[in-house]
């Protein structure tokens, strides 16, 4: 008694627990991705924010050159601009995309597998693309042009339409996620208690979908008003603050202003992102395990009214990119209407030929397989770590970051640091591997949350049963994670191979002239006046990413085939 | 007469903190000792889960931890299997200091609550799980994997994916995996809540039978006292991240150690009283005698009787603690009805009585009766200061 009395009274020696090697290695490469992260993302934007505070000789000047970019009037009117042009088309595609959702989630309309695929078209071409088609049908020789009653598409009007074409996918599917995610209780209790349409929808479906719009504003916001190129080809003498970033780093070589123009475009951005992630943080889940999905009731005004409306939305994305494809086989528009493969003919034309499009082939296949490595890798370090909460806090926070960065910031940001003469990294510069790096970075966030998720809904417990019957860790990721994560990983591949086939921002300052990419192409040859190759080169875009994704598909259905014997419920 | 009752009191009265002192000595008399547990802290920021707990544990036995959601007995388990390092304090398992050591070079096997099956292996894979990582040969493996599926009860079933058979069996290819590497400890956290209540019986009497039989020494949490009570050697009652009483299933029962204990296992009249000498209590207005412990003299305490202890049958006047109640409300239970009696001076009372009682005495709703309050079932607690429930 009084041996055990006294053992109590001596302080209590802390436990540590001793670090397994699988620990180690998980650490280390903890460590590795930290400091590969910083350098491809926190590293670069200082080096760009440093830069916004020279002078051309590269002296420290402090703020003289914001004060002069303020004092300009031309570059002012960018940010109004700017401003105006993504305010209008946001509203206007949340609008558009609800009632598209709605009716998708909602109603009982017929051909909704039809319209949910023709939806997704825009996400297959570069931003270029719907503005290409709006110069073909509004345009100057457009065949549409008096439709606009004198008025001229180059300019706010030509950028907006532009822009809601090419972002509406982006805001459907986070809108129609809110709306599939609602307990179908809550519509039985409202019919229960007499609740009128109106007000049921009121009380009970906008409440639902509330966190879902003001997601999808925020980011339809900031890719439109980082977007670069709509307003390029559709924009005539309307400059917004993408434009004016091109023209000052490429245009002018003016990489100081180029510098302050970025942080300006960065501003917007970070404040949406931040707006975003406060809003998402009140966000409770609607939906729990005793919740029943909602099934919509036929009606027949309101199917035909929507399937009506559904039915003119689709003729819009499939006339864009119909205009487009015929646009490019007519022979010389629009005196010459044969059809032909004469604009098929890139390596008579400048913009790269068809190298442009196998290096963009490669830079894709780059971009998938090396990108869905790292950061799936790095996704199972973070959640699957024990201890070590610091570090795997700060790789959070990394894996945040790039949304909040336009592709072009980037790029630029990345001009300053890897082209810095006494940078070891400086040997990138100018090479594949920099543009590879700069999308998987531009395009980390939405992986690295596919990821997370995917990861999330295993049973946490798999790892501790692994380790009770002491199989190595390794043993248990290659045995059970991935082969149950690897529809996750193909997303993710999939979604890297098409965003980096298409994207324009992320690598129009990083290509050199032995890494001409397609997407840039098509900006050059139509900035050069050769609209119907730049048109071509655009539907080559469309097939490959196209083809990916119909191959992404059989697959997927091929393992949820076999995952249906694996699932518990 | 009277030094004979205070003796036995002070048996049935002790202060829990030694209880675990009592349950090393008890075990170190009978040598075996496999697993100790020595001052186990665990924190969490600025939560306590577990406030240093010692416990000892014998080889071969079955060891329950009981107790409500979030009283730490999970965190406790989860500390034994190193999957949650313990702030502070020790493990020793058979003679090894194991405090340290991350869980695969702990021995242990586990069943959790979810199965943790690896819905893309099929059965015999999920079982073999830990031998293939032995190098021990294909037949071999083979032969063992049809061995404990035998053995669990689910013969043949190798070839089928987890998602093919019903929750009840996937409980036991778990149970089969967890004892596929001869582990000299098993946990089990809550392995039979998932279940419905059918399986859960069979499950129950199976997995005890189980263990009986290879002598493994077996820790299973749970919040479900019925299945503490059939299937523990010795139930831990734990409660807000302290042992609250240690003893095999009788000694919880009878000689329930605290208010909380008494009040969690089974159920318990728990009625705040004033202890006025050795021999008398006032409850509500009412004296009764009691056996007081010295240390409650004069103190407030609470006064626990069970409801099936209050006695009803041939009551004279002149018997102790003999009450004249109200019948209120009866609630039928099949063999036995609980009935709620109302004393004039305001006191309620939940007793139960048998078929059998509510026949002969023609209990019912509305009519009056007398009880008694058996002194030798009347135990006597000190007031907590945050009540139980």
């Amino acid at each position: 008694m009084s041996s055990i009395a006294q053992s109590t009274q001596v302080p209590p020696v802390l436990t540590k627990p001793k670090l397994s090697p699988d620990d180690w290695v998980m650490r280390t490469l903890i460590i590795v991705a930290i400091i590969a992260l910083f350098t491809v993302i926190v590293l670069p934007l200082y080096s760009m924010l440093a830069k916004s505070a020279e002078n051309s000789a590269g002296e420290f000047i402090g703020l003289a050159n914001f004060i002069t970019y303020f004092n300009s009037p031309a570059l002012f009117k960018s940010i109004t601009n700017s401003l105006f042009v993504s305010g209008t088309s946001s509203i206007t595609v949340l609008f558009l995309a609800f009632l598209y959702a709605y009716a998708l989630t909602r109603t009982c309309m017929r051909c909704k597998a039809f319209f949910n695929i023709v939806a997704l078209i825009p996400l297959l071409a570069p931003s270029l693309l719907s503005a290409i088609s709006l110069v073909y049908v509004f345009g100057n020789q457009g065949i549409a042009k008096s439709w606009l009653f004198g008025e001229s598409i180059y300019g706010p009007i030509g950028i907006i339409i532009g822009l809601v074409i090419w972002v509406f996918p982006s805001a459907l599917m986070i809108i129609k996620t809110s709306l599939q995610t609602t307990d179908g209780r809550l519509y039985e209790a409202a019919t229960a208690m007499r609740s009128t349409p109106l007000r049921t929808f009121l009380v009970v479906t906008l409440p639902g979908v509330k966190y879902g719009l003001i997601s999808a504003l925020f980011i339809v916001f900031t890719l439109t008003v980082t977007d670069f190129g709509v307003a390029k080809v559709i924009g005539g003498q309307y400059n917004v603050l993408a434009t004016d970033l091109f023209k000052q780093v490429i245009g002018q070589q003016n990489f100081q202003m180029g510098a302050v123009v970025g942080i300006v475009l960065l501003f917007p951005a970070v404040l949406a992102f931040i707006a975003d992630r406060y809003v998402q943080r009140k966000q409770v889940s609607l939906l729990s395990a005793r919740s029943v999905p909602y099934t919509p009731k036929p009606s027949t005004i309101k199917d035909n009214l929507f399937f009506i409306y559904c039915t003119l939305v689709s003729a819009v994305l499939i006339g864009m990119l119909a205009m487009a494809a015929y646009a490019s086989f007519v022979t010389f528009w629009p005196y010459d209407q044969s059809l032909s493969l004469t604009n098929y003919q890139f390596d008579l034309m400048d913009g790269g030929g068809w190298g442009a499009f196998t290096n963009s082939l490669r830079m894709a296949l780059y971009t998938a397989v090396f990108g869905t490595l790292f950061i799936f890798g790095t996704a199972y370090l973070v959640e699957k770590c024990r201890g070590f909460k610091g570090a795997r806090t700060i790789i959070q926070m990394f894996t945040l970051l790039p949304m909040a960065v336009p592709g072009m910031v980037l790029g630029l940001s990345y001009i300053f640091f890897f082209n810095a003469p006494n940078n070891p990294l400086n040997f990138l510069y100018g090479s594949m591997a920099i543009m590879v790096i700069s999308c998987v970075v531009h395009f980390y966030t939405v992986s690295h949350i596919t990821a997370v998720t995917a990861l999330k809904q295993m049973d946490p417990e798999f790892e501790s049963v692994g380790a009770s019957l002491k199989v190595p860790l390794y043993k248990t990721f290659f045995r059970v994670t991935l082969p149950m994560c690897l529809p996750a990983v193909l997303d993710i591949s999939t979604y890297l191979f098409t965003t980096a086939m298409t994207t324009v921002s992320a690598v129009i300052f990083l290509y050199s002239p032995d890494t001409q990419l397609a997407s840039v192409a098509v900006l050059n040859m139509e900035g050069a006046g050769d609209i119907a190759p730049a048109a071509a080169m655009a539907m080559m875009i469309v097939l490959t990413s196209a083809c990916v994704r119909l191959l992404h598909y059989f697959l997927t259905r091929g393992l949820r085939r076999k995952h249906l014997l694996w699932r518990t419920k | 007469m009277v030094a004979l009752e205070k003796k036995q009191l002070e048996y049935e009265y002790h202060d829990p903190k030694n209880d675990a002192a009592a349950a090393i000595k008890n075990v170190v008399g009978m040598g075996n000792k496999y697993l100790e547990i020595i001052d186990l802290v665990k924190k969490y920021d600025d939560f306590v889960a577990l406030k240093g707990i010692s416990l000892t544990i014998n080889s071969g036995e079955f060891i329950c931890f009981l107790g409500p959601s979030g009283c730490g007995k999970t965190t406790f388990l989860r500390a034994i299997a190193g999957l949650d390092h313990q702030t502070s304090g020790k493990l020793i398992q058979s003679g090894v200091d194991v405090s340290e050591l991350q869980p695969n070079k702990r021995d242990f096997g586990i069943v959790f609550q979810s199965y943790a099956l690896f819905p893309n292996l099929t059965v015999a894979k999920n079982v073999a799980y830990g031998l293939v990582n032995r190098k021990a040969s294909k037949p071999d493996i083979q032969q063992k994997v049809s061995e404990l599926l035998h053995t669990v009860g689910l013969p043949g079933s190798e070839s089928k994916y987890p998602a093919a058979l019903s929750g009840g069996q996937q409980q036991r290819v778990a149970l089969a995996r967890a004892l596929a590497t001869s582990p000299g400890l098993l946990l089990l956290d809550e392995p039979l809540s998932a279940l419905d209540a059918q399986v859960r019986t069979h499950l129950r009497s199976e997995i005890k039978a189980l263990q009986r039989n290879l002598e493994v020494t077996t820790i299973m949490v749970t919040h479900d006292q019925e299945e503490a009570m059939t299937m523990a050697d010795r139930i831990v009652v734990m409660n807000h991240g302290v042992i609250e009483q240690v003893g095999t299933p009788q000694e919880i029962y009878q000689h329930p150690a605290t208010a909380f204990v008494a009040n969690f296992v089974g159920t318990t009249n728990l009625l705040p009283c004033t202890v006025i000498d050795a021999n008398s209590v006032e409850v509500g207005g009412v004296k009764l005698n009691v056996s007081a412990p010295q240390v409650l003299l004069g103190k407030q305490a609470l006064l626990a009787i069970r409801p099936e202890d209050i006695g009803a049958r041939s009551i004279n006047n002149s018997d102790t603690n003999s009450l004249d109640v109200l019948i209120n409300e009866i609630e039928f239970l099949g063999s036995f009805s609980r009935v709620t009696l109302t004393h004039q001076s305001g006191l309620t009372l939940t007793a139960e009585f048998s078929m059998n009682s509510m026949r002969d005495l023609d209990i019912t709703s509305g009519k009056s009766m007398k009880v008694t309050l058996p002194i030798k079932h009347i135990r006597l607690f000190p007031e907590e200061p945050s009540s139980p429930r």
